[in-house]
């Protein structure tokens, strides 16, 4: 993604939730980032609404699938229909991604992902959660995972905070010191 | 191997015993990476110039920070960075490793050791950006660097502290001649440090193996930054080299620096501004590329408290042009430039440096007195022999006086010429300029002129060491001494036997 687009994409988001505000909540904003990293992996999807020889009714359908399938609110569509109009449909992850960035601070909330080795039991993650709105000031929503890849140990990764304390981390750390010496 | 796996198990030890830290790390995303140069999302307080790692193993220098992203340049390209992968911010700047450790190694410009010697024993480690020294800290250059060349000592002087340029086109010599200057420093307590910014691999091996078998790398330092190198290593090579050369100053001792060369440099400077899409100026430099080496450069000189750091800032030029942007940036910045001339080496005169286009600002101030004492005519006399020449070469007929001069000047460009890893002594070469101004060389056939001065040379240290020891320690030269010279100069016309043929 070229960066030039950056206050394209963001005005985009401002405009959207600039009018609908009210009806976004912490739930579509889960859904939101969800749909926003399908689409990062899917670009292809995107390319059909820049077909020349599509008619307004077969784009409603191709909408209509699209938000269904990506479990999102049927008034994206206003979304969808301007950035087809200005064939910057393109740019519709980044936009998405910059719509929940811009809910989150305005609602003073920070979502993480927490991924853990073993499971956390409800206790724990009540307490890591107290942590975490302790250390960022800020509400915090989660979205808990097991991984195993972090043999043992906690990471909570939100868009701009990591907070890290595994095994996974500390080989990773030594791994950099022993490249580094050559 | 031993020794590293030993390395990594006390590593992971002290990593198991270390607590979860209470803050959190700022961390930005990967949004594209490409040409060593990667915009991260995130990030919120990045500062210009902050050191940032990459979960992979990378690291990058943040260069630009816009309002949604900004744009880091990597440090390694050997290790992958991948879209998406977060980026960590650690709150410092670049720092070089420093100490004398350093001593005898090859670094490249992120302080790895390239030379198979195990880890390197640094006392510090200093961060590549630092101001220059103002103008309380500094003293007066007065006291000599010397190169062992004699057309250098004698006609450019280079004093510790100094700035002096080495200008020329390609293949003349001037990577020699840095080599040689950091050749002659042995012994001398200067510690030398040589920069290499893109070289060919081929050349800069070469080169360590030539210091390293004339015990040049007992004092030296050598940083490389590798043609095939990211160009933020290109980048900031000649500041981790002038990090370094400053520790030695800081030590209270003399360092030496080399960068070869800062063509290259600017080079890399230019490539990276393109990248981030900075407006391109005159030859697509941008427009601080005069302060990119300003403020290296000025990072030089001699201090108060003791320690020097004198500069030899390599160039090259194109079709002796030497009014293209760097280098006319250069010139301005220095404190005097040494040019090296295509002609003259091509016609056997090595060192090839033009006099004529040659000078040292400061370094008459910083000659020693019997060096200047005499070679005080030999400047004038070299400009009368090329102005005659030009005469000459129209088939003018000349007077005797003209005619004594031509040959005269013969002798001084004879007599100036030297070869490779053979240094003078500031006596050696002061008996040497004693030859050519008591005319003592005029008798003789030309090809004859520096072997009778090197065999004087021999002389007066085999049978009057008395007297070279005592201009040697009072490193001047009295008109008694002069008497004496003309004496055993007289005594050994008389012995020598010449084995040089036509």
């Amino acid at each position: 993604m070229n960066e030039a687009y950056a206050p394209i994409y963001r005005r985009y988001a401002v405009a959207f939730l600039n009018i609908f505000y009210d009806k976004i909540d912490q739930a579509v904003c889960k859904n939101v980032q969800e749909a926003s990293d399908t689409l990062r992996a899917h670009r292809d999807w995107l390319y059909f609404f820049e077909l020349p020889d599509i008619t307004s009714e077969q784009q409603s359908k191709m909408i209509r699938l699209l938000l269904d399938k990506l479990n999102m609110p049927h008034f994206f569509d206003r979304l969808l229909y301007l950035m087809i109009d200005h064939k910057r449909v393109w740019l519709l992850p980044e936009t998405l991604d910059v719509l929940v960035r811009i809910f989150f601070s305005r609602h003073n909330l920070m979502h993480f992902s927490l991924h853990s080795y073993p499971m956390l039991d409800e206790k724990q993650i009540d307490q890591f959660k107290t942590f975490l709105s302790k250390t960022s000031g800020k509400r915090i929503t989660m979205q808990i995972e097991v991984d195993a890849s972090l043999i043992c140990g906690i990471r909570a990764r939100s868009l701009t905070r990591l907070w890290e304390h595994s095994i996974k981390k500390k080989l990773r750390e030594a791994q950099h010191v022993m490249y580094e010496q050559g | 191997m031993k020794i590293k796996s030993t390395d990594l198990v006390s590593l992971f030890e002290d990593a198991l015993e270390q607590k979860p830290g209470r803050s959190f790390d700022e961390i930005g995303i990967v949004l594209q990476v490409g040409d060593n140069i990667c915009t991260v999302s995130g990030l919120e307080n990045a500062v210009y110039g902050e050191v940032i790692e990459f979960e992979g193993g990378n690291k990058g220098i943040v260069f630009n920070l816009d309002e949604d992203f900004v744009s880091i340049f990597l440090l390694y390209n050997q290790l992958p960075v991948a879209e998406r992968e977060v980026a960590k911010r650690t709150g410092a700047v670049f720092k070089t490793p420093v100490g004398m450790g350093l001593v005898g190694r090859v670094i490249d410009a992120t302080g790895r050791p390239l030379d198979a010697l195990g880890p390197i024993d640094a006392s510090g480690h200093w961060p590549v950006e630092e101001p220059a020294p103002g103008v309380i800290a500094r003293t007066p250059i007065n006291e000599p660097l010397q190169t062992g060349q004699l057309v250098i000592d004698a006609l450019v002087p280079v004093g510790r502290g100094q700035r002096e340029l080495i200008i020329g086109n390609r293949n003349t010599g001037k990577t020699s001649v840095a080599v040689d200057t950091i050749l002659n420093q042995k012994g001398k307590e200067v510690f030398c440090v040589y920069v290499s910014i893109g070289q060919r691999q081929a050349s800069v091996a070469r080169l360590i193996q030539r210091l390293k078998q004339n015990g040049g790398m007992e004092y030296s330092v050598i940083v490389n930054a590798q043609a095939s190198d990211p160009v933020l290593n290109h980048y900031l090579a000649p500041y981790v080299g002038c990090t370094i050369a400053e520790y030695f100053r800081a030590q209270g001792y003399d360092a030496l620096i080399v960068y070869d060369d800062l063509t290259n440099h600017a080079i890399a400077y230019r490539e990276m501004s393109l990248l981030l899409r900075r407006s391109p100026g005159r030859e697509a430099f941008p427009g601080d590329v005069f302060y990119l080496h300003s403020r290296l450069l000025e990072r030089a000189g001699s201090l108060l408290k003791g320690g020097s750091v004198t500069a030899l800032p390599i160039v090259q030029i194109q079709n002796d042009d030497i009014t293209a942007y760097i280098p006319t940036n250069l010139i301005s910045i220095t404190d005097g430039q040494i040019f090296l001339d295509t002609k003259l080496f091509n016609r056997g005169i090595r060192p090839a440096v033009n006099v004529e286009l040659s000078v040292s600002r400061v370094g008459g101030a910083a000659q020693t007195a019997a060096v200047k004492r005499m070679a005080k005519s030999l400047r004038l006399e070299l400009a009368q022999y090329h102005e005659l020449l030009d005469f000459a070469q129209f088939g003018t007929e000349l007077d005797e006086i003209s005619q004594r001069r031509l040959a005269r000047g013969e002798r001084a460009i004879e007599l100036l010429k030297q070869e490779q890893h053979h240094p003078y002594t500031f006596v050696d070469e002061t008996l040497m300029l004693f030859l050519l101004r008591e005319d003592f060389l005029d008798v003789l056939p030309v090809f004859q002129v520096r072997q009778f001065a090197q065999q004087f040379v021999s002389y007066v240290t085999a049978l009057y060491s008395d007297l070279y020891n005592k201009i040697e320690k009072s490193q001047d030269i009295s008109d008694e001494d002069i008497k004496s010279l003309r004496k055993m100069a007289t005594e050994f016309s008389k012995v020598f036997v010449s084995d040089t043929k036509i």
